[in-house]
């Protein structure tokens, strides 16, 4: 078939190679059209993917042709075969080389499309691709109303152009070596290619080339498209959509962008131990369940956490659940344990007057009668908020000791250097890294060149997350948080009340406590009778096969960027477990919407 | 409707194992002797108290809701409380509990050993050792008041949860697990007197773990893969001692799927959660309890629930737990034999 074709193209070409054409002869430009014979063995060359492309107008064609993506029997095109009426009125056909085709015929055709050509020219490329935005889809049906526009988009041909030439370098390559050293022309045009990919790889993101390629492959089968780029990774979205983001700091570190990709793409065990910054249990799932979890996943997580210094497990997922619903976070600081414990304490503030958050720096205030003085305090600095360990230690200092200043500033040991200039005047709080948890924290003050320890730091939190007696169970967080934010808490005590539950309520997550042991029983080995190692964990997915379920599932000890997959079977037991030591027999599983 | 009526009275579990009964409500139980007649049972109201005989009385009272662990060794001469006061208003894992010890079976003085976690006793009773989250360090404590308490500090920084476990080979030596900067567990003999330690086994892979137990003189490793890391299983025996290096070890068991593991050692028998299938989409595993033979290296599956993957070992009855109930995998269940005859007599 291919050589049948083959054959019939090069008649073509030869029967008119030797004809001359004058374009005075042609009565109307616009009359001017492809050869139908010559046509359709392109169309039988040309991917269908891109011939979609060509359906538009003459002028789409005319793009396809320009991008080297309307392919002839042997490859790119070197002839166009077109067909007009002559002044005399009859129809004749004649050849011409491509690019004078493209100059003289479809320059006059299309005026537009030599202009919007250069602007994808190597020398101007950078600065276009600034101009393009490449959108990437956030649901299956926003996928595919995108690549129906990506299909009608006059750049699609160009920007495919580029990713076919990336595409081919590697095969170029091998062509190449495999070609006679004295085969000059030939090596020199492969060259010439390989560089020309080579130039655009440059120019171009990988994320971007991974994106457009697969949405240029994709072009004749969109729902597959989208049915797959949904199924894929998690890693390479995240890069092309948010490369800042906290998850990326999180597993990336300080790798690089690009070899962090490749390492979560290609390394599922990668993410076993990554994230040192943000210490939580270890091993965390590997990066492919990581990206099935996340993908599943509907917590808002715009910033990193870090459980091993929060200090309490339940303030880990508590803050969870507010930083979901309630926005206390409206921008992540960098002392990750303060992502849990200032949107904890600021719930508190609001709604217990801080009887739960009983962390504070109290000190003797001679100008009150030495009456003591406390001040709720977060352990570190929170921009702007008046429980920012910067702000209260501030006040303090300048109530007691005249300093002049708002706040002083949170370094830890190592960054405290007393010989510089720079810490001879100020104040400076120096924090002990390894005895500094989000509920309790070790560190001294300097004003100057003076200590001031005129205060004591006062820490208890004492607070339970459901209740756990009749008598104080409106004291519960859960019941707290129900009330002042008119949020309901349904529990859930099988799969379909779950099920019902999550689509019903787009918003809505899941807060349990259960025991470790059946939890993870990897991690939690029960060595006594009823021994329960208690863990709050929050619930945000699902993942179905043949009716059975497992949950997309964070403890309390795993960072906020590795939920895990876990069984319903291992979730139920753990919740019956945690029940059957309640003194009210309480079944802890709620949906919160 | 009878048909299915009768279904549901058929015995969830296969094979036979007896379900275990006790007295009390076993949610209140804390340690149980075999014969039942040593019982260690806690109240709402923090109390921690013991029957024997049909006598009972308080060995704690702490604050409402205390949650206890109790423990016993085969020695039975002491007994080792971790008190947890804030159980269920101070939810934090790397908190440190009250650990206690009295005499067995009888109400005596409560000594105070200081706060920690999963403390063990050994050498007869002699000793008891512990490990103190917040110090990251293993205290091991001589009941003779004038041998000084002795300290390990752990390496361990890369995982912040993690426990040791821990044995006492004598007074001197000890053997203890740790994990390195890269996620490997290991075992590791600790003497006392040289101040020194020496690597007797590493974990083949970062994030698998170790379970250990001692059976006279051999020291029973389980490795097993944690999360998922596809990687074996595998149960070994190694001379504690006349093991120049420790270099003899002796395969009792492999397999080719990540086992839970969670072994629990009596005489000459390993049982453990074994993996007999996976689903990576659902990412769960098919798990059993197996009861291996440490002579014969001869395996037995004892249980047929798909989830079974805890195992408690209490002086001498080891039980397994699901669906709310526990069964013997191992020893007798005497503990209501009286109990139901004096039921009847009534």
């Amino acid at each position: 078939m291919l050589d049948d074709q083959k054959e019939k193209y090069q008649l073509l070409i030869n029967k008119l190679v030797n004809q001359d054409f004058d374009i005075n002869d042609v009565k109307s430009i616009n009359d001017v059209s492809l050869d139908p014979d010559y046509l359709n063995i392109l169309i039988q060359n040309t991917p269908t993917r891109y011939m979609l492309l060509g359906n538009n107008d003459k002028c789409s064609i005319y793009d396809l042709m320009n991008t080297n993506l309307l392919r002839s029997p042997g490859g790119k095109i070197e002839y166009v075969v077109f067909q007009y009426k002559g002044q005399n009125g009859t129809v004749q056909k004649r050849l011409l080389s491509k690019e004078v085709f493209l100059n003289t015929i479809a320059k006059k055709q299309c005026p537009q499309n030599q202009k919007f050509g250069a602007h994808f020219k190597l020398k101007n490329l950078r600065n276009t691709l600034t101009k393009i935005k490449i959108i990437t889809p956030d649901s299956e049906m926003s996928c595919i109303d995108n690549m129906a526009n990506f299909r009608k988009d006059l750049k699609t041909p160009y920007l495919c152009n580029i990713i076919e030439q990336i595409r081919g370098i590697k095969s170029q390559k091998v062509k190449f070596n495999n070609l006679s050293k004295t085969d000059y022309k030939k090596r020199s045009i492969l060259q010439r290619e390989i560089n020309l990919g080579e130039s655009y790889k440059k120019i171009i993101s990988t994320m971007a080339i991974d994106n457009l390629e697969g949405q240029c492959l994709g072009l004749n089968n969109p729902r597959q498209y989208c049915t797959d780029y949904f199924q894929q990774s998690y890693w390479s979205k995240v890069f092309f959509e948010q490369p800042n983001t906290p998850v990326i700091k999180n597993f990336c570190g300080k790798l690089s962008k690009k070899k962090c990709l490749r390492e979560l793409n290609k390394s599922p065990y990668y993410c076993h131990f990554s994230g040192k910054d943000f210490p939580s249990l270890t091993p965390k799932p590997n990066c492919t369940n990581t990206s099935r979890a996340l993908l599943k996943s509907r917590l808002f997580a715009n910033y990193n956490d870090c459980p091993a210094n929060t200090g309490n497990d339940a303030v880990t997922s508590f803050s969870r659940v507010l930083n979901h619903f309630e926005g206390y976070l409206e921008t992540p600081v960098n002392a990750c344990e303060v992502n849990s414990t200032y949107p904890f304490a600021k719930f508190n503030e609001e709604f217990t007057d801080f009887a739960q958050w009983q962390i504070q720096l109290c000190y003797i205030d001679t100008l009150i009668g030495n009456e003591k003085v406390c001040r709720p305090t977060v352990f570190g600095n929170v921009p702007k908020d008046d429980l920012s360990l910067s702000k209260v230690v501030g006040k303090i200092a300048s109530r007691l000791k005249g300093y002049s200043g708002n706040e002083c500033r949170i370094l830890n040991a190592k960054e405290y250097k007393p010989s510089l200039l720079e810490f001879q005047s100020g104040c400076y709080i120096i924090r002990n890294e390894k005895k500094c948890t989000g509920t309790n924290c070790n560190f001294k003050v300097m004003l100057g060149q003076n200590t001031f320890d005129k205060f004591d730091i006062e820490s208890k939190l004492s607070f339970e997350l459901f209740p756990v007696d009749f008598i104080n169970e409106n004291k519960s967080l859960k019941n707290l948080y129900s009330k002042n934010k008119k949020k309901n808490f349904k529990t859930i005590k099988n799969m379909s009340s779950f099920l019902t539950v999550f689509k019903n309520h787009k918003k809505a997550i899941f807060l349990g406590m259960g025991c470790g042991e059946e939890l993870l029983p990897s991690f939690f080995n029960r060595k006594y009778l009823n021994q329960c190692t208690v863990l709050p964990f929050i619930i945000d997915g699902f993942i179905e096969k043949n009716k059975i379920y497992s949950l997309i599932t964070r403890t309390s000890l795993d960072q906020v960027h590795s939920p895990r997959i876990i069984p319903w079977a291992y979730i139920s037991a753990a919740i019956k477990q945690y029940r059957s030591l309640s003194p009210i027999n309480a079944w802890g599983f709620y949906a919160i919407y | 409707m009878r048909f299915i009526s009768l279904l549901l009275l058929i015995p969830s579990i296969c094979y036979g194992l007896d379900e275990f009964v006790t007295k009390q409500a076993i949610n209140k139980i804390r340690y149980i002797s075999k014969d039942g007649k040593v019982t260690y049972y806690q109240k709402n109201s923090g109390e921690l108290q013991l029957s024997t005989n049909y006598k009972f009385a308080n060995i704690i009272k702490g604050k409402n809701r205390t949650q206890y662990l109790v423990n016993a060794s085969k020695t039975k001469k002491r007994i080792v409380i971790e008190a947890d006061d804030s159980f269920f208003d101070q939810v934090n894992i790397l908190k440190d509990n009250q650990i206690y010890v009295t005499s067995y079976g009888v109400k005596s003085d409560l000594l105070d050993m200081g706060k920690g976690t999963n403390p063990e006793l050994h050498l007869q009773d002699q000793w008891i050792s512990f490990y103190q989250k917040e110090r990251k360090q293993l205290i091991f404590k001589s009941f003779n008041p004038n041998i000084k308490e002795k300290v390990i500090t752990l390496i361990n920084n890369s995982n912040p949860f993690f426990t040791p476990q821990h044995i006492m080979l004598t007074p001197n030596d000890v053997l203890y697990t740790d994990v390195n900067k890269s996620g490997h567990m290991a075992i590791l003999l600790y003497s006392f007197t040289e101040k020194s330690f020496k690597t007797i086994y590493k974990s083949k892979n970062p994030g698998n773990k170790i379970d250990l137990c001692r059976v006279e003189n051999q020291l029973i490793i389980g490795e097993f893969p944690i999360g998922e890391i596809q990687s074996n299983s595998s149960i070994m025996a190694m001379n504690i001692f006349n093991n120049k290096d420790f270099k003899e070890v002796t395969p009792l068991y492999s397999s080719d799927l990540p086992d839970f593991g969670n072994m629990k050692c009596i005489n000459n028998f390993v049982f453990f959660s074994k993996t007999l299938g996976t689903d990576t989409d659902l990412n769960s595993k098919k798990s059993e309890i197996a009861k291996l033979d440490i002579n014969t290296s001869k395996l037995e599956i004892l249980t047929s629930e798909k989830y079974v993957n805890q195992l408690i070992k209490i002086g001498e009855i080891i039980l397994a737990s699901f669906k709310g109930k526990h069964y013997i995998l191992y020893g007798k269940n005497n503990v209501l034999t009286d109990e139901i005859k004096r039921g009847n007599e009534e």
